[in-house]
């Protein structure tokens, strides 16, 4: 009965245009205001507690991470690179948009940063040189996505606390993963473009492609700061993360590409997109301490078990499950809310941590696609002033491919697991 | 009258009185297999019952103590060194080796400087530390041996959330750094932290082994846990149900006494013999209680109350 | 989310009229820009002393985590300020330009009698645990508390001061202008 109503004031508050924080917040402080044993000093003390914990520092690391990488230029280097190598191939803008995305991910922790990013230098480019809009606006949000399954993320981060799972382990676990939406993002651009021949660029020679690609070749050092430092047990994911503020910030001075105006607008700009997303963070962990008193996790144990016995037939029912609920929720709010729940009835259907958590963040990420909590939708209709129905036409194919990765990580679990196993973190 | 009324509904069974209980450690820990479920049996036909939120559910061990404080929980499980953030003499039990062994522990807690501590807790602050449960003797893991305060120089060693752990590992020479358990294994794993200090059970069920060489046998703390309530669940409860919330109590302290004891026998036994982590029985603990009784009581405000229960004044 | 076509600093309606609102907001950013610099450079600090030096310090993580949590409600604080709390558009953006002003006025009520009921409990969280250590810094715990009631009453002020703007300028809620942003 509580959950049952919780839930249900939960959607009537988003639908209002609450802010997803305080529409966490209003049902629970109901719930302890209604509870006599309970009191709202213990409601403000789970709400601190909630962003009281060392990983998720990584949070506004990585957020700064992406900005500076926008801000000093990185990104755009990086398009430059993947340009000069596809230019002449048909449809190239497109293979571009899903490539640079690839090359971006290594720095960026969020689809949201990703998306904001591409919306506001790919789009135009692409619909200049003739691609369909929704398609350009498709192509553009499907692959934003590719960003919190590649490390540094946040999603993994959050799950991993959430989980008691290895950040790290995480971290590669959702590398094979991306690699295959990258080839399916790929196919799609193939299919849209493959009777338009007007969609090529000139030729790169290999002169400029080399030039590009040194210009880019600053990128990987971050990728490699990152990663090397958290495989090789020099620093936490926390640590790494701001580490490589430090290289990027380094290599932006020495190349004489921050202003002290772009730093104030790098700062400003991770202090709001954190706070927009610890904020929730904060306001998930009060509505989670709700239904683990309520023990929410027991019911839906028992519930799940009841209906199958076997695992991928649960997995579905997950999927099913977290497409409606990312639907509504921003993806770290619903790893909060729902991993705490899942996560131990996952394990006795005897499923690999790791295979699950890549499940669930996939699902949930899908999720900033769908309205109508689709953040993507709506950033990408701010940056590129397109209305969010264009936007939702566009990115309503991209769901065939979205879809066929989920399900070959929901019944290949090596995907999910393989790496981290080679690498030692199983 | 009311009282009666309500005494028959519930010895019929209608109306069961639910405890919440949460602590921090997981589901297969003993102090939940084996003390909870001890208590929860104990407590069959009383007309009281408990439910169990294992894992840090509900919260953290400094937090579930404030849930108690105000109502929001009945039975919070936490170390003495929590009830110190309290009332500071309540966590002389936790100094690093005021304690030598388990028989120790059973004659020092009925020792007037415990119970009086205790009392004056009781008296002060909303919290009832009601029972008092073994929870097994604290060794560091490292990836080097620890055989003296000489080899903890420049180590970090994790200890749980709570002021005089950080004191006791500098005590020994080490440094210490505060951590959740549930963040301990990643941050050993990735380097964060170079050694921790646990009970076996407790190695053994969060899997440190995994992620540490050595098992040095310091002993530094023979831990106990307090089952910590309110006032509010006495109101709750009829005098005869009380009486029997505290029998169960006990008899959970001993059945877990027994398990962990077993427990640490056996895990230390099979890990002699696998080589899982290597048992280091080379440590000094002589030289590590000297450098403690040298430079913890000038740290903690019961420190003369430290030396003198040793029979060290 | 931050609309990132914008510049980050777009002053809104009430910065531009009143100077000391607007140096309130300004000392609200130079703070929080401070604190993440200051998180930044503890945990760099942590990997050198770690690494470096081999001399790892007790109080860089406990300290980074309670500036995480001040980052959070501050941040929480400022976000109101210029509307830029994630929401649900796509309801609200079928409906009239009344209708409209009205929800986003019902929200942000909802939002303000949340967060002075939050400010208040917080306050009483710290009256009785507050005095409470912290194990590594040894601070009181109510300045970890302070964060919560600081974040909300900033919050509370903030959304007061949306609900005035919004009924006597309806064209500055957000959306009635056709332009969508979460
Ligand atoms: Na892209
Ligand atoms: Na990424």
């Amino acid at each position: 009965m509580t959950l049952l109503w919780m839930t249900l004031a939960l959607l009537l508050l988003l639908a209002l245009r609450v802010p997803v924080g305080f529409a966490l917040l209003v049902p629970s402080l109901v719930y302890v205001t209604l509870d006599p044993s309970a009191s709202l000093s213990i409601a403000v003390q789970q709400t601190i507690s909630g962003v009281n914990t060392f990983p998720l520092l990584a949070v506004p690391m990585f957020i700064l991470l992406g900005n500076l990488a926008n801000t000093s230029g990185m990104t755009d280097r990086v398009y430059a690179a993947a340009l000069a190598f596809l230019a002449h191939i048909r449809g190239s803008l497109g293979y571009v948009n899903v490539v640079t995305s690839f090359g971006f991910s290594w720095m960026s922790g969020t689809a949201m940063a990703d998306a904001a990013a591409m919306g506001r230098v790919q789009v135009p480019a692409m619909i200049k040189r003739g691609y369909p809009e929704p398609f350009t606006i498709g192509v553009t949000a499907a692959s934003s996505l590719i960003s919190p399954l590649i490390p540094p993320s946040i999603p993994a981060i959050i799950y991993a606390t959430t989980a008691g799972v290895s950040v790290g382990a995480m971290f590669v676990a959702g590398i094979a993963p991306a690699i295959l939406l990258v080839t399916a993002l790929c196919l799609m651009v193939w299919w849209h473009t493959r009777k338009k021949d007007h969609l090529r660029e000139p030729r790169a020679g290999w002169g400029v492609r080399l030039r590009a690609l040194l210009t880019a070749l600053p990128a990987a050092g971050a990728a490699v700061i990152i990663l090397g430092g958290i495989l090789g047990g020099v620093t936490t994911p926390t640590e790494a993360s701001a580490a490589g503020v430090l290289y990027l910030f380094t290599v932006a001075l020495i190349s004489r590409e921050l202003t002290r105006r772009k730093i104030r607008d790098v700062l400003l700009r991770t202090v709001e997109t954190s706070g927009s997303v610890l904020i929730i963070i904060a306001s998930a962990a009060l509505f989670g301490w709700v239904l683990a008193r309520e023990q929410a996790p027991q019911a839906a144990a028992d519930l799940m078990l009841e209906l199958t016995e076997s695992p991928i037939l649960f997995l579905v029912l997950v999927c099913l499950l977290l497409f409606v609920v990312g639907a509504v929720l921003e993806p770290s709010a619903a790893i909060l809310i729902v991993v705490p729940v899942l996560a131990p009835v996952a394990d006795s259907y005897g499923i690999d941590p790791l295979h699950f958590a890549v499940v669930v963040i996939l699902n949930l990420i899908i999720g900033l696609l769908t309205p109508p909590v689709g953040l993507i939708l709506f950033i990408l209709s701010g940056v590129t002033g397109s209305p969010v129905s264009t936007v939702i036409r566009g990115v309503l194919p991209f769901f065939v491919p979205m879809a066929s990765v989920l399900l070959l990580v929901v019944l290949v679990p090596a995907l999910s697991t393989w790496l981290p196993q080679a690498l030692g973190f199983l | 009258t009311a009282g009666e009324q309500q005494e028959i509904t519930t010895v019929s069974g209608t109306e069961e009185t639910i405890l919440r209980v949460a602590h921090v450690y997981e589901e297969q820990h003993p102090v939940e297999t084996c003390g909870l479920a001890t208590v929860q049996d104990s407590l069959a036909g009383s007309g009281v019952s408990i439910e169990t939120y294992p894992s840090g559910q509900l919260g953290t061990e400094a937090e579930s103590l404030e849930q108690v404080a105000d109502g929001s929980l009945d039975v919070a499980i936490a170390g003495p060194s929590f009830l110190g953030a309290w009332h500071r003499p309540a966590e002389l039990l936790d100094g690093a080796y005021f304690l030598d062994d388990i028989e120790d522990f059973i004659d020092k807690s009925e020792d007037p400087a415990i119970t009086g501590s205790l009392t004056e807790l009781r008296e002060t602050t909303a919290l009832d530390p009601a029972s008092l449960w073994y929870y097994g003797t604290r060794h560091i893991t490292s990836n080097e041996p620890i055989n003296g305060p000489e080899d903890l120089a420049g180590v970090k060693v994790r200890t749980p959330d709570a002021q005089l752990y950080l004191d006791n590992i500098a005590a020994m020479g080490g440094t210490a750094t505060p951590m959740a358990l549930d963040e301990l294994y990643m941050a050993l794993q990735q380097g964060t932290l170079d050694a921790q200090e646990n009970p076996v059970p407790t190695i053994e069920s969060a899997n440190l082994f995994e992620v540490q060489e050595y098992i040095n046998l310091t002993g530094h703390i023979v831990q106990s846990v307090h089952l910590v309530t309110n006032d509010a669940v006495h109101d709750r409860l009829s005098e005869k149900q009380h009486a029997h919330l505290d029998a169960a109590m006990a008899d959970g302290a001993e059945a877990v006494r027994e398990c962990i004891q077993t427990q640490e026998a056996e895990t230390l036994e099979q890990w002699r013999a696998d080589g899982t982590i290597t048992v280091n029985d080379d440590v000094d603990r002589e030289a590590f209680a000297d450098r403690v009784r040298e430079h913890l009581p000038a740290q903690v405000s019961w420190g003369e109350l430290y030396l003198e229960a040793q029979g060290n004044p | 989310m931050a609309d990132t076509n914008e510049p980050a600093d777009a002053p809104d309606r009430m910065e531009r009229r009143s100077r000391a609102y607007r140096t309130a907001i300004n000392i609200e950013r130079v703070g929080l820009c401070a604190v993440l610099v200051a998180m930044f450079g503890l945990l760099i600090l942590q990997v050198i002393t770690r690494y470096l030096f081999n001399t790892p310090l007790s109080w860089t993580e406990e300290t980074a985590r309670f500036l995480l949590v001040w980052l959070t409600f501050l941040g929480a604080g400022y976000l109101m300020s210029r509307r830029l709390h994630i929401s649900v558009d796509l309801l609200v953006a079928r409906m009239g330009r009344q209708a409209m002003v009205a929800v986003d006025i019902l929200a942000t009520l909802v939002a303000l009698v949340t967060s002075v009921v939050m400010a208040t409990a917080g306050a009483a969280l710290a009256h009785t645990t507050g005095n409470i250590l912290t194990p590594a810094t040894e601070v009181p715990m109510w300045l970890v508390h302070a964060a919560a009631v600081a974040g909300f009453t900033l919050i509370a002020l903030h959304s007061l001061a949306n609900i005035v703007v919004s009924m006597r300028h309806p064209e500055d809620v957000p959306g009635t202008a056709a332009q969508e942003g979460a």
